[in-house]
């Protein structure tokens, strides 16, 4: 049990895996790579499950292996030779791995045979799965706009976003998605490399609901905090973050020289981590815009994953068990409980009162105003 | 300011009370008094440490000469100073786009140009610059953008791409991208001195010159470093005895040229060959040359990153 504890893992462009302890602060590489090749880049880190014990890396040639975080050991990696073009995002879950490569080809994978080839369009530059449903993914890239498949349904996709209106010179405005996040009422949030911030609702129309523009570099990398905002981060080292109600700028954030290829908020805590081409990981405090934690890591690093867990757990000692404990847990034991539990959060929903809040048109305050007024007068007059 | 100097001067050595200088309203007068008292000040500080080391030398002690501090000594420790011999900067740097040229894969072949009409001394720079670089094709810009200026220096087999940039007839701004995927350095020009300004300046031969990198210690400095080695052909003509110096000193890269001569053991004799400029590091960006859609290795921000003058990058 002597594995030390890591909160967030990044993958190099050089191809080692790094993990980090914020609290301690200390960080490791935790693989090694023998031959000094440009393939060995790792592009994709994504949690395999739900619970946040082992993590799929994908490297740029298309192979893939998964991290036991108990003893942080990689397993072999498995090459996936279909398709053309790199690898973007990959990720493995219930014995099926997928591939998003670059060409556009969405791959599934189970038992070692390809079970699904999904075309997505050309260029594709990111594949995010939404959360709360692990079986829809939306894909988004160069000239190949935001769609939403369902791995059930892989024929036509979900969702389809339509392009903004022309601009004003009734030209076309080009297409270039960098980022996903899914807001939690299933609403999506994209960013582009013509530095756009858009919001889509698939539910209400098919353009975006919120169309805003943030400096005039491409964003590379978005991560959401909390229901209504955005922080994001461009090829210019600026990170900021955005309110994607008013389509504001809240603060920008400071301490970058180059270009951000990550972002991602705590789950729990108001702080933001970031890596990128400056080889510097950083940790900012997201309400106070405070640097709190500052890494040099000797690579250009290119993803990066946090754990949800609470730093102030992370200092203890038996972190690591305490991880171990819980994923016993979450596998066997509280599956039942867990269930229970919802039920008992439904009924408590359902005997709620519905509060409803009376609204006051405009017009009615000004009238209402005026007859107070009008009494006064009249008081006066008295 | 003057009237305390003036105070602690008159201790002791004169009675009476030199005369205020910053009351002496005549313009003239005021300097000249000024200068002698500097001047005098300057004399007996000198007269002082003298007598102070001869008195170290009777007694016995050992005299150390006491090493100046400068904002360059007194640098902030910087977490990105890697040594070269990190195995995983090793990693990185086989892998990095100049990794061709240090394998002696490929030999360098550069395209040096302009902006648009340039002026007649930018044109004179460019001429040094080709001579002084084996293997250097000079052309004119003709217009072209940068991004279609690329696609044909690959097709020509062109390793890198020199473009020398002027504002009010003199040059600014020196972009050089590596091909045929970057990276892409951009740095301010300044202080140029052609040959023809510099005095004594020596004849320039057609040999292979050495390159002297002074000081790129960190991370960042390594990448650059690398570019400016790998516009240089491998194997120097030792005969010629011409040596390039890229010297960095707090951010500031000054180039010089010149040809040395060993006149005994211990002498060795320069010769300035020209021209002299120094650079400095603007951005670096990564594949071949993009300002709009590149993404930027290192960006200088000069408010936000400035916070301290003895903090360096390179």
């Amino acid at each position: 049990m002597a594995a030390p504890t890591f909160n967030v893992f990044v993958g190099s462009e050089t191809g080692l895996l790094k993990g980090i302890n914020t609290v301690k602060e200390y960080w490791t590489n935790l693989n090694t790579v023998a031959t000094p090749e440009k393939s060995n880049e790792i592009r994709s880190l994504t949690w395999v499950g739900e619970h946040e014990s082992e993590i799929c890396v994908g490297l740029r040639n298309k192979r893939i292996a998964t991290v036991k975080l108990i003893d942080n050991s990689f397993s072999e990696f498995t090459q996936f030779e279909q398709g053309n073009g790199d690898l973007r995002t990959a990720f493995y879950d219930r014995s099926a791995t997928v591939l998003a490569l670059e060409s556009g080809v969405v791959n599934v994978w189970k038992d070692g045979e390809l079970i699904q080839d999904i075309n997505t369009g050309s260029n594709l530059t990111c594949m995010v799965r939404e959360p709360a449903q692990p079986d829809t993914f939306s894909t988004g890239g160069r000239e190949a706009d935001l769609k939403l498949w369902d791995l059930n349904k892989p024929e036509q996709p979900v969702f389809l976003a339509k392009n903004v209106k022309n601009d004003w010179l009734n030209l076309r405005v080009p297409i270039w998605i960098t980022g996903i996040g899914f807001l939690g009422d299933r609403k999506i949030v994209t960013c582009t490399g013509y530095h756009q911030v858009r919001v889509y609702d698939p539910q209400s129309q098919r353009r975006p609901v919120l169309d805003m523009s943030w400096e005039e570099y491409p964003i590379t990398a978005m991560s959401l905090y909390r229901d209504n905002q955005v922080v994001v981060g461009n090829t210019h080292g600026s990170m900021a973050l955005l309110d994607i109600r008013t389509g504001k700028l809240v603060h920008n954030f400071k301490g970058f020289a180059g270009s951000i290829r990550s972002i991602q908020c705590h789950g729990s805590q108001p702080v933001v981590a970031s890596c990128g081409l400056d080889r510097f990981f950083r940790v900012h405090d997201i309400n106070s815009r405070e640097l709190i934690h500052k890494k040099y890591l000797k690579s250009r690093l290119n993803c990066m994953l946090m754990t949800g867990m609470r730093w102030q757990d992370l200092d203890s000692e038996s972190a690591v068990e305490q991880i171990s404990t819980e994923q016993n847990i979450g596998t066997v034991e509280q599956t039942p409980e867990g269930k229970a539990t919802e039920d008992n959060e439904d009924e408590i929903w359902n005997q709620m009162e519905i509060v409803k809040t009376k609204t006051i048109k405009r017009k009615d305050v000004i009238a209402d105003k005026d007859s107070v007024k009008g009494k006064k007068l009249k008081m006066k007059k008295k | 300011m003057a009237s305390r100097k003036q105070e602690s001067m008159s201790d002791g050595e004169e009675l009476h009370p030199k005369p205020n200088i910053s009351a002496i309203k005549n313009k003239q007068m005021r300097q000249e008094m000024y200068r002698k008292m500097k001047l005098e000040k300057k004399k007996t500080k000198l007269k002082e440490k003298k007598r102070k080391m001869k008195e170290a030398k009777e007694s016995g002690e050992k005299v150390v000469k006491q090493v100046p501090k400068t904002i360059e000594s007194m640098r902030v420790p910087d977490e990105t100073m890697v040594s070269p011999e990190d195995e995983e900067v090793q990693l990185d740097e086989a892998q990095d786009e100049m990794s061709t040229y240090f394998n002696r894969e490929t030999t360098p072949k550069i395209l040096l140009t302009t902006c648009d009409r340039p002026g007649a001394r930018t044109n004179k720079f460019c001429k040094e610059i080709k001579k002084l670089l084996p293997n250097t094709t000079l052309l004119y810009r003709r217009g072209l953008d940068l991004k279609k200026v690329i696609p044909q220096a690959l097709s020509k087999e062109y390793t890198d791409l020199i473009v020398i940039n002027e504002d009010k007839k003199t040059p600014n701004g020196l972009v050089l991208t590596h091909l045929p995927n970057g990276p892409t350095a951009h740095f301010k020009l300044s202080n140029v001195r052609l040959t023809t300004e510099i005095k004594n300046a020596g004849e320039l031969t057609g040999h292979k010159p050495e390159v002297i990198l002074n000081n790129f210690n960190t991370r960042l400095g390594h990448s650059v470093g690398r570019m400016l080695a790998s516009i240089f052909p491998h194997d120097p003509n030792f005969h010629g005895r011409r040596v390039v110096t890229f010297h960095n000193q707090r951010d500031f890269i000054f180039f010089r040229h010149h040809r040395y001569i060993f006149r005994s053991a211990q002498k060795v004799g320069l010769q300035e060959l020209g021209p002299r400029f120094t650079l400095k590091l603007r951005t670096l960006q990564k594949g071949s040359f993009d300002s709009k859609y590149g993404e930027y290795e290192f960006v200088h921000k000069r408010h936000e990153m400035d916070s301290s003058r003895r903090k360096f990058f390179l």
